[in-house]
Parts: C-alpha cells; structure tokens; sequence
C-alpha cells in the first residue's frame, strides 16, 4: 500500500499493530510504504505493481484513472469483498466513479465549502467596528486597520493566494465553478440555476463591480503593493501582528485561533462567516480515497482491508489516531486530546483515504462559535449535483493548459486589484481567452455536464 | 570496405584506448541511450496501463499548448536572452575573479575570501528568494527602510519591469561566481610558470602579462566552458525565476522564461507526460542545432577550440 | 632600476584593485550567509517581526533541535553520505579523466565522434520515467548503487577535463611511448601526477554533486539506515510542511514548527563541513603545479 506523506515517527509501530489486526481477521499482511508526491508520480507512470495507492481530487485522481492509472472496482469485486462499502449510500460513493466506473473508495467525511474571517476583536474595539456581517463590514475593519495601524498590513495576502479572493466572490455570488479545484475558471454556474447553464465569470456585471472593490482594497492599502511576490503566508503574519486579518475554512481557523488565543490572548481573536449569502457547497468525498492499483495482483484482499479500515472502529482508530493512552486521550466529553510532542500526530501518517466522520472526534478547546458555524454550513447547504463531476480534458488539454495559464497571468492579479484599469482589463483577459478558445471549452464543459446528469 | 579496414587498424593500434573508453560508453549507452527512447511520449497520449511505448500516437498534438499560446515567440526570446547574459557576465565576472586570486599575495586572506565566495553557492533558491522580499518589498523592506531613513522617498522595485533583468541576472552572478571561477583558476595553474619569468626578464608588467599571457591561454577554457553552456540555451532556471518572482505577472514580460510558464499552464492539470516532454523536445532541437553550428563554425577557424 | 621602480607601482596597482574588488564580492556573498546563520538561531515568529538580522533579535535553538531530535539517524545519514561523498568522487575521478585521457589524445581518430556521442546525451533526455525503469530493472531499489552510479559520469566535467590535458605538452607522452610504456600507464603515472589542479577541481565538483543531491534517494531508497544527509533533511522539512498543511486543513493544533528558521539551518548544516573542507582543497591550486611535477 503506497501512501503520500513523509510519514510519522511511530508509524512503524502502528502498522505493526494493524498487521496483527489483519492477520487474524484476513490472514494478510499490508506493506504500507510512504512516498513524496513526485514519487507517486513516478509510481504510477512506471506501471509498478502495487495493490492499494492513495487517490484525490487534488492529486488529479478523474484524470488519472480516465488514464488507467487504478485498476477498476467492478460491482463483483466491490459486493463480494466489500460489502459494507457496496452497502454505503449513493453519494458517498459517487466521487469515485470516473466515466461510469468505480475506481476508487472515496473517505467518509464531508467538508464544506464555508470561509470565515479571522480577525482582532482588541482592533475592532478600538476602531469602532460593531460587527463583521459582511464583505464590505470586512472592508471598514480592513480600513480602520489601514489608516491607524502603520506597522501592519491589513489583509497581508500573498503570490498564491488570488483564489482565496476568488473564492471569497464565489461563495457571496452563489457562484460555483464545476469540476475544477477552488475556482481559477473563466467559467461559473450560478448555483440556483435550474437548467446549470455555463456562464462567463466575466460577463457579470458582479464581477466587475467586486474586482473593482479589490482595486479599491489594494488602493487603499490593505494589502501589500507587492502582494504577488509575497512569500510569507497570511497566517504566519498573523501570528506576528504584522497582518490584521485571516480568510480560512472553519478548522483552519480553528487551528489559527487556538495557537494565537494561548499566545496573545489579550487580542481577542474573532471568528465571522465570510460566505453569508446564499447556499453553501460541500466538497466531493473524493477529497481523499483509496484506489487500487493497475496492476493489483490481490484486489480481493485489498478490497477486505479496505471495508476493515473504513468502518471497523478499532482499525479506524488505531490508524487515524494511534493508540489509546500513547497517541491520544478522550477527555469526559468525548473529545480528543494529543500529547504535545505525539510521535503520531493526527493526519500526518497519510491515512486521509479512509477517514469516517462516525469515528472522527472533536478535538479539545475549539473557538466558542466553532458548533454554531458548523451548524449553519450544514443549515445552508443545498446538494449539488455537480459535486462530483470532472471535466475529461483529453480532446481539448490544449485548451485548458493555455487557460491556466491565462488565469494565472491576468485574472488572479485582477482579483488581487492588480490592473490600473478593471475595464480595459477584463477586457484584455476576455480577448486573451477567447483567442485559446474558450467558446470551445465551455461547449465541450456543457456536453459533457449533460451526458454526465444523464446517466446519474 | 576501406572504412572497416581503417576501424580496424585504428582498433588494433590503439587497442588500450578503445579499452579506456568502455566504462564511459557503456555507462551513456545504459544510463543516457537506453532512456532516450521515451522521447517519443512527446507524439503521444500517455495512458499508464499501457506505458510510454503502447500509448497511442496524437501527431503533434502535445506542442500545440506551447506554440498556440502566442508566447512562444515571447518565451523563447526571453530564455535566449537571459542565457546569454548568464554565460557572457558569468564567464567575465568568474575570469576575473580567477585571474585576481591567482596574482594576489596573501595566502590567508585569499583563502577566506575564496571561501567565501563559493558560500551563496549553497544557499537554495527559496531562501534567496525570502531574502529578496525581505529586501525590496515596498513596505517595510529593509532597503526602503533605508531610503527613508536617510529621508528620501520609497521606490516600488516590484513595480518596477525593467530593472528585473539586472536583478536577475545580478543573483546569479552572485550564486555562481565562487563555484565557476575555479575552472578557470585551476586553468591558470596549469599555464607554465616559465612564460611569466621570462615576461618578467622583458620587463612587462602585469597588465601585459595578463593580456599577453594568461588571457590567451584561458582561450581554450573560456570557450569550451561557453560551448558547453550553449547547449542548454533554451532552458530556464526554473527554480531561480520563480523564486525570486513569484506569480508576479507584472513583470512577466521581463522575467517569464519557457521553464516557468509550462510550470504555470500544467500546474492544475493532470498528470501528463506527453506536453512536457512536447516542451523539453523543443528545447533539445533548438539547443542542438544553435551548438552543432556553433561547433561546425569554431572547428573551421580553430579545431583545437571545438567540443566534438 | 627604472624598470624595477615601474613593476612595483603597477603591482600596487593591481594590489589595490584587487583587494578593493575581491573584498566587495566577498562581503555581498559573506553577508547573506551570516543573515542564514543568524536567521537559523533565531526565534521563528520573530524572523517575521523584525526580519533578517545579523544578530539574532530572539535566540531559538528550536530549529536545531528538530534536525537533532533523533541524533542517531543523523550520525547514520552523515556516514552513508560521507561514504558516498568518497567512493563517488574516487570513482568518478577515474573514470572522468581515463574517458578524458582518451578523447584528448590527437592521434586517436575518433576522438570528435566519442565525444559527440557523450555531448549528445546532454542536449537530448528520454525523461525522469524510462530512466526510472532502467534503473529499477537494474535491481536499485533500496541499493546503494541508486545514489552512485547517478553521478559517476558527467559530461561537462569529461569535457572540462580534456580541455585541462590538453594544456598537457603532448610531447611527454611521445617520450614515454618510446621508452615504451603503453597508453594507461602514461595516463596513470604520467598524466594524473600532472594534473593535481585539474584533478582537485573535478573532484571538487564530484564531490558537492554526491553532497547536495537527495533526488536519487528519494526515488529508490526507503529503507530510513540507507539515506543520505540531504535527503533526510529535506524529509524533516517536507513533513513539517506537510503537518502545517493539515492544521490548516483538519484544525487539528500542531505544535507550531519553526519552517522559515529550519530552512536556514539546513543551509548551515549541509555547508559548514564543505566550508571547512574548501582551505585543504585551495592548497592545490598552486601556481606551476603542473609543470613541477613534470620536471621532477
């Protein structure tokens, strides 16, 4: 079994506790194995034999099995050696279909598609900023910050951040863009659009107007006039008080608030939604799976160790979060507690392929409207039938490599306020990608989305 | 027939020498020749399961990204350009270190600052690239800090294209002016110490000496070391950009070379190896025929000077 | 008198701009240095608060101390890399100026074709992937002969070598042909004594080569007694990236690890013991090396 990451200390021991799992009850024993990303890579391209590797979305898992990258998981095998998996509800499994065929096990936890802002309630205080409800309630606080605090930069965003700014219009618009990670497209679907027609982003006038608010932000001093260069990561500045502001999914933030609240707990660190109008979206469960290899020479095996680690409490446990006592502690409410120096700290070991929500805890000390914000993402969330598609670029990959490129030359400065004149710049960017043929693209993008509600 | 006699008079008298070589062959023919067929996923759609060789031929489909960008033009004479600014200023900047360490006295302070000078050699891009922003960036860098301490106004050097290509080129004069000096400074010990006596005796002094000595004995150095770097005209530094850019599209007319814009355009797609080998061909073809005339023109004014 | 009076105001010269201009560089590359060493003590939060300093503005070991959290893998990595340091450059040397003797040799016919053959191999590569099977098919797997062979021939340094024996005056080998020694004996006895300049800078070479390169291990040795220096190093870094990339992702706290101050100590790791190396070295580049062995 080949797993991304570079491993934990303990892993050794973990596996050697599995095994002794896996003998008893499969009369089995796994080899897992750790590798980097370009190994993995190489891995597949070589035609190596291997049973079980894990897959995701954002490790290009559609295209790779639309290249025979994974062996396929026929109903058969999928019935026989796994049957809780075969028994699993539709959606779950639906991210792991390519083409009408299985290839892979996708995890059974889901993650919304919900942003927040982390922000200063001492600064707020200070400046009169009553509440955040809104993008342009972030903007006053971004410039109270601006204007009283010379040392810092409001929102210090950085060269790859352009989508979280994208993003940020996106989940406000009730935007999506299918198929593709975050939202670097041309290319969007309003989300309560019946018939999921495909638009141009920067046909709406929505569009224009928030590049020219980011204008206006960037102007204003908000963030950096060499924010595209920018290697130092917002949460970094945060943390050092050189940066006023922070947009991060729900346990990003969590992660952020729980190390600033024990080193500066005199700043009072706030958490608002930042999606606050319309629907919110949930990711695909492919985020994270496990497929089987090309060349698996015993999918029946690796198919029953599956089935083990996905809903087996014990094998869950023992791989997510090690051993009791040693790895990790349940307090009296039932949530979690690591060691400080674990030697098998939490999702390092690259088990994501097989994480169930049944058996992941809530771990201690979370910000206190962490349940409230969890519990709205799941009051606005509407399905999107969308959620699992993926665009085949085999025919047009000439076309989508250009765009990309074009995305990241022309739109992400855009939407990080980067152009002296928004109109003249749309129009420049709509002319570029135009000329690599984008009409093509979203034709193409539009049959496909067809034949892909057909057959579901 | 005369051909295959010639070999084989060539073989049997020099015999040794053939032998000498084996390791060298055998080690480029396993290792280099063995590989080089997979060049052929540059005309292919590669699928795993059937592996570079069963994938089916798409013609010239993979270069089609890269040639209808409209930045091909752009992009090639960007690379070009900054190529020969590398090999140009670094093979003057490294003889001239060269030829100063090798006529200074003072052995201790020589081997200091010659340790020193092959220190950035380690530093890795990405922190050179840290330490360029901590350096320039408009805010609170340490050189605007400087500026405005002293009371003059900030400049904005991010903001600033045109003077990219002197920053660029300046790091890496910085990071390779250690390491590359010291082919040329083992090439000065070489020459016979005899020349400079005899220089000497006929009273010239050291800037003649220099002139009429050593530089036209580096002649065979300096030109091969040039031949060699030729080869490689049309490929980036791919980490040394984009380090020290970043996505910064402003200056990408100035900055965007071949290496970092295929890394833009195939960043969000799958994993493929047809486009990028499609890209590398291109850049092997064009570097192979600029160095075969190259070579061809240096072999009819001088044999000694070719590479092959 | 006069002439002698002439020579002294032109050395001073050349003196003074000498040192003016060696000194200049030396410090623009001394002091990014100094800021990597400094930057490595120095407290991660505060690298960011203060920026890159000469002095650290809070002294931290904590980078040190994740590189030496378990100081045995350390010891076993530095072994196998100094090994492989060794045997690489030993090795590659030889086989660098035996193929280098040969191709400079004037009355070996073929000399321009072999060289062409091995220059091509540097215009033209089949890629990372059929490489990749070669070596896999050759049993490197877990094999120390994985971080080896990958170096043991380089093209340029062939070439570079040649060019240096070529300053080699040809008529020496012709007088040892004649007392009869035959073509590896003149290389061996002859040509290798003669070239301690040229030698030591290949070697030179070989050796940061075999020293800096992790990508071979990372490719075909998973067994944790097997790596070398650098690619243990940069695991370090990548699964402290790696645990960061999962905070952010899970929420999960980790403790926070100081990423920006590591880097630097890694630089400083990995370049200390060549720095300390280098003086030794530099005694080989003499003037009239070469030509005082030959008339000894």
């Amino acid at each position: 079994m080949y797993l991304p990451s570079d491993g934990a200390p303990d892993a050794k021991r973990i596996h050697e506790e599995l095994n002794k799992l896996t003998l008893k009850d499969i009369n089995a024993t796994v080899n897992i194995t750790f590798l980097s990303n370009d190994a993995y890579n190489l891995m597949l391209s070589s035609g190596e034999k291997f049973d079980l590797i894990f897959a995701a979305n954002y490790m290009n898992y559609a295209d790779n099995a639309r290249r025979g990258a994974f062996k396929e998981i026929t109903p058969e095998l999928l019935n026989t050696y796994a049957p809780l998996s075969a028994k699993e509800s539709k959606d779950k499994l639906a991210g792991g279909y390519v083409n009408g065929k299985m290839y892979a096990l996708p995890t059974l936890s889901a993650s919304f598609n919900y942003s927040t802002y982390v922000v200063r309630g001492d600064l707020m205080k200070k400046y009169n900023v009553p509440d955040i409800k809104s993008i342009d309630d972030f903007g006053v606080y971004l410039d109270a910050v601006a204007k009283n605090e010379k040392n810092m930069i409001p929102f210090n965003i950085g060269k790859n951040d352009a989508w979280m700014l994208c993003s940020l219009y996106f989940g406000n618009y009730n935007l999506m863009a299918p198929g593709l990670p975050n939202c670097t497209s041309p290319i969007a679907i309003q989300k309560d659009d019946p018939a999921l027609k495909l638009q141009y982003t920067f046909d709406f006038p929505e569009t224009e107007q928030f590049l020219k608010k980011m204008k206006q932000w960037k102007d204003n001093g908000y963030w950096s006039k060499n924010a595209l260069s920018n290697t130092v990561g917002l949460n970094d500045s945060f943390k050092n008080g050189k940066n006023a502001a922070v947009l991060a999914s729900i346990p990003g933030a969590n992660n952020v608030y729980n190390e600033v609240s024990k080193s500066h707990p005199e700043w009072d660190v706030r958490i608002y939604p930042a999606f606050t109008q319309g629907s919110i979206d949930r990711y695909s469960y492919m985020a994270g799976g496990m497929a089987l290899g090309a060349k698996s020479e015993h999918p029946e095996r690796a198919l029953m160790l599956l089935d083990l680690l996905r809903y087996n409490e014990a094998y869950n446990m023992l791989t997510q979060y090690g051993i009791e006592g040693t790895h990790y502690t349940l307090n009296d409410k039932g949530d979690i507690v690591f060691p400080a120096d674990s030697k098998y700290p939490p999702n390092a070991a690259g088990t994501w392929g097989w994480t169930n929500e049944t058996y992941t805890k809530v771990f201690d000390g979370s910000f206190p409207n962490y349940a409230a914000l969890t519990e709205d993402a799941k009051k606005r969330y509407q399905p999107n039938p969308l959620v699992d598609f993926t665009i085949d670029a085999k025919e047009i990959s000439d076309i989508t490599t250009n765009l990309s490129n074009l995305f990241a030359q022309y739109a992400a400065p855009m939407y990080m306020g980067f152009i002296d004149d928004v109109d003249t710049g749309i129009q420049e960017y709509k002319d570029k990608i135009k000329q690599a043929g984008v009409d093509k693209y979203m034709e193409t993008a539009q049959a496909q989305i067809k034949a892909y509600l057909n057959t579901k | 027939m005369h051909r295959t006699n010639s070999l084989l008079t060539e073989l049997k008298k020099n015999k040794m020498l053939f032998l000498m070589l084996i390791p060298a062959v055998l080690y480029f023919i396993i290792f280099s020749y063995l590989p080089m067929g997979g060049i052929i996923v540059a005309f292919k759609y590669f699928e795993f399961d059937k592996g570079i060789f069963g994938s089916p031929w798409v013609g010239f489909k993979n270069f089609a990204f890269f040639f209808q960008s409209g930045q091909a033009w752009l992009l090639t004479k960007n690379t070009i350009l900054y190529n020969l600014a590398f090999i140009a200023a670094g093979m003057a900047v490294q003889v001239g270190v060269a030829i100063l360490f090798s006529e200074l006295k003072g052995r201790h302070i020589k081997k200091m600052m010659q340790s020193s000078l092959l220190l950035p050699y380690f530093i890795s891009w990405v922190v050179v690239g840290s330490f360029v922003f901590g350096i320039f960036n408009y805010e609170f860098g340490s050189l605007n800090t400087l500026l405005k301490g002293w009371g003059m106004s900030p400049v904005d050097v991010y903001g600033n294209p045109s003077i990219w290509f002197f920053i660029i080129v300046g790091f890496y004069l910085w990071k390779l002016v250690g390491y590359g000096s010291i082919v040329y400074l083992a090439a000065i010990m070489g020459i016979n110490p005899e020349l400079y006596e005899s220089a000497d005796l006929d009273g010239a002094n050291i800037f003649q000496k220099i002139r009429h000595i050593t530089l036209p004995l580096l002649k065979t150095t300096i030109i091969i070391m040039i031949l060699l770097q030729v080869g490689g005209i049309l490929r980036g530094n791919f980490d040394m950009f984009y380090q020290l850019v970043g996505n910064n599209s402003l200056l990408f007319n100035q900055t965007d070379v071949i290496d970092t814009f295929v890394f833009r355009a195939l960043n969000q797609q799958g994993l493929d190896l047809g486009m990028p080998a499609a890209v590398g061909l291109y850049q092997s073809a064009v570097g192979f025929i600029i160095i075969v005339s190259l070579n061809a023109l240096i072999k009819k004014i001088n044999p000694d000077y070719a590479l092959f | 008198m006069a002439k002698n009076k002439i020579r002294r105001i032109d050395m001073l010269i050349f003196t003074i701009i000498g040192y003016i201009v060696l000194g200049c560089i030396s410090i623009l590359c001394l002091i990014p240095f100094l800021l990597t060493v400094s930057g490595s003590f120095t407290d991660d939060s505060s690298l960011f608060e203060y920026g890159y300093r000469l002095i650290p503005q809070e002294f931290s070991l904590e980078a040190y101390k994740l590189i030496f959290q378990a100081p045995e893998v350390i010891a076993k990595a530095y072994g196998v890399t100094i090994v492989l340091v060794f045997t690489g450059t030993l090795l590659g040397l030889f086989f660098i100026s035996m193929t280098s003797y040969v191709l400079h040799r004037k009355d070996f016919k073929y000399r321009n074709k072999f060289s062409f053959f091995f220059f091509f191999t540097t215009l033209f590569s089949g890629g990372l992937v059929p490489w990749y099977l070669v070596m896999i098919g050759l049993g490197m797997k877990n094999n120390y002969l994985a971080l080896l062979l990958p170096h043991l021939f380089s093209v340029f340094h062939i070439i570079i070598m040649r060019t240096f024996f070529t300053s080699i005056p040809e008529s020496i080998g012709e007088s040892a042909k004649l007392d009869g020694a035959g073509d590896f004996t003149i290389f061996a006895r002859l040509y290798l004594p003669m070239s301690i300049p040229a030698l030591s800078t290949i070697g030179l070479f070989i050796a940061l080569t075999y020293w800096n390169d992790w990508y071979p291990a990372m490719l075909f040795i998973t067994n944790p007694d097997m790596m070398p220096l650098q690619y243990h190093l940069y695991k370090v870094f990548n699964s402290m990236q790696a645990a960061q990339i999962v905070a952010q992702k899970t929420g999960i706290p980790v403790a926070q690890m100081p990423a920006e101050t590591f880097k630097m100590a890694m630089t400083v790791i990995v370049t200390g013991p060549v720095i300390l190396v280098y003086p030794f070295i530099q005694k080989y580049f003499v003037k009239g090396m070469t030509v005082g062995a030959v008339k000894g």
